[in-house]
């Protein structure tokens, strides 16, 4: 009797492992057994396939669809059959890629297959790297092929050029000055290359950007990350309001214009109370604003000009480059946008952005 | 005197280029574009083609293969000049009598004219 209960007990701690492990488990992972019947699956799995906990005990067949991927089915009966791991990149049909890792469940004591453990890891990220990197490798190359060819056409010229020059002696002396205009365009050329290509790389390589429709509440959030640490140190509290959401811009540089603000409106504080800032977005005109206020120190009338000058700084008790607020009036000027100040000494600033709404 | 047809739309290598291989007693006559060259009266024939390859309205390739299409024309040698990296690329499109490679020195430009030229 005792030794029943003592089998029983150790059944019921192993089942509670399992349950455990499944229940912790990071990664979407299903157990299917030998009858095709959904026997267990872990809460990621729940939550990408849409299942429900009423789906266990229902054959795979029933619920195949909620994986979109049309030949699951088939692997798993494979695997059954041949008892050996599968394993595969897939896409899914709403375009997600995973690796699919299906491996044959051993009962050891029969010595045959009761099923299979079915792993998904999403790989989605990592292929668009993949792909984005291939496409900067490739364009990479015909940057570099271009160049060459550009630059070998005037060398060309050169070359032969120069070397007709040192033959003229012997030549007459007619063609000088045609030789020498011939040195001047190449040199001329080769300049045009350089100058091309610093240029663009100041304007598309470096600055390459591309507008997409945001959702500002998106960045905020993203900001709102970035800064955690000071947020915590600082026990600011930030809060927004959104009454318009979209807005098509450049997501790198609306982060770096809300990150620069809110950053400021943190460093400069007013250490007499805790930061408090609020975000509000609303439209004015044909511009879309939004405005970033808080409680700081503020700013005097005399220095509001200041304070987008690059390298210049009004507070030295707080560390800073004098680049942030400059970095942020370029972005909005250049984006026809523009950036009003008001602020009050001793109470707070608001920084309003005006920018062009082309919605 | 042996006669050297140009095919370059660069200005300055093609003026250069005329003017060396004037000076080593051949007559030239030069073009910058394909349509230039197609355009050219048929019944004269050179000594010898030389072709870039990129070419604003089309490649000095597809004009190599159609000169080696016409048998008017077909034993007149080609010299190929290319600034692209790959020597072995280009010379797959086409079956010239030599490619040279941009930039070139003048000696080994005009050896390979005279072998052309020759053989």
């Amino acid at each position: 009797m005792q030794s029943k209960n003592q089998q029983i007990n150790a059944l019921i701690e192993l089942n509670d492992e399992l349950e455990n492990y499944f229940r912790n488990t990071i990664i979407p992972q299903l157990f299917v057994d030998a009858n095709l019947i959904l026997r267990k699956f872990t809460p990621p799995a729940m939550k990408q396939f849409k299942l429900h906990h009423q789906d266990i005990g229902k054959s795979i067949t029933e619920i195949k669809d909620n994986f979109r991927f049309p030949t699951i089915i088939e692997n798993i009966e494979h695997v059954i059959k041949t008892g050996e791991l599968l394993e595969k990149e897939i896409q899914t049909i709403d375009m997600r890629w995973y690796q699919m890792n299906i491996l044959p469940y051993l009962v050891q004591k029969e010595d045959k297959n009761n099923g299979v453990i079915i792993t998904f890891v999403d790989i989605t990220l990592r292929i668009r790297d993949l792909k984005e990197q291939e496409k900067l490798i490739m364009e990479h190359e015909l940057l570099l092929d271009t160049i060459s060819h550009d630059i070998k056409t005037p060398l060309t010229s050169l070359t032969l050029t120069i070397e007709m020059l040192k033959k003229t002696p012997e030549k007459g002396m007619i063609k000088f000055p045609a030789l020498l205009e011939k040195i001047e365009n190449g040199l001329h050329k080769i300049k045009g290359i350089v100058t091309d290509l610093t240029d663009s790389r100041k304007t598309d390589q470096h600055y390459k950007s591309v507008e997409e429709l945001l959702d500002i509440e998106q960045v905020l959030e993203d900001v709102r990350l970035t800064l955690a640490p000071q947020i915590l140190e600082s026990k600011a509290s930030i809060r927004w309001y959104i009454t318009y959401s979209e807005i098509l811009f450049v997501r790198r540089k609306l982060r770096s214009v809300l990150y620069n603000l809110i950053s400021n409106s943190i460093k400069y504080r007013d250490k007499q109370r805790n930061p408090e800032i609020i975000i509000k977005t609303f439209t004015e005109d044909d511009f879309f604003v939004i405005s970033v206020a808080d409680n700081g120190r503020g700013i005097n009338k005399e220095d509001t000009d200041k304070i987008f000058t690059k390298y210049e700084r009004i507070s030295h008790d707080v560390e800073g480059t004098g680049v942030g607020l400059h970095l942020v009036r370029e972005i909005v000027n250049l984006s026809g946008g523009k950036i009003v100040v008001d602020s009050t000494p001793g109470n707070g600033t608001t920084f309003k952005i005006y920018l062009k709404n082309h919605q | 005197m042996a006669k050297i047809f140009v095919l370059e739309d660069d200005r300055d290598i093609r003026e250069v280029v005329e003017w060396i291989l004037v000076y080593e007693d051949y007559e030239v006559v030069s073009f910058e574009n394909v349509n230039d060259f197609m355009s050219r009266d048929i019944r004269e024939l050179p000594d010898l083609f030389i072709l870039d390859v990129m070419l604003p309205d089309g490649s000095g390739l597809e004009v190599c293969n159609q000169l080696r299409s016409e048998s008017l024309q077909d034993h007149i040698p080609i010299i190929i000049m290319s600034a692209h990296a790959s020597l072995e690329q280009v010379s797959t499109g086409c079956k010239a009598d030599a490619f040279i490679q941009k930039p070139f020195e003048l000696d080994f430009f005009l050896n390979k004219i005279r072998t052309s030229i020759h053989s």
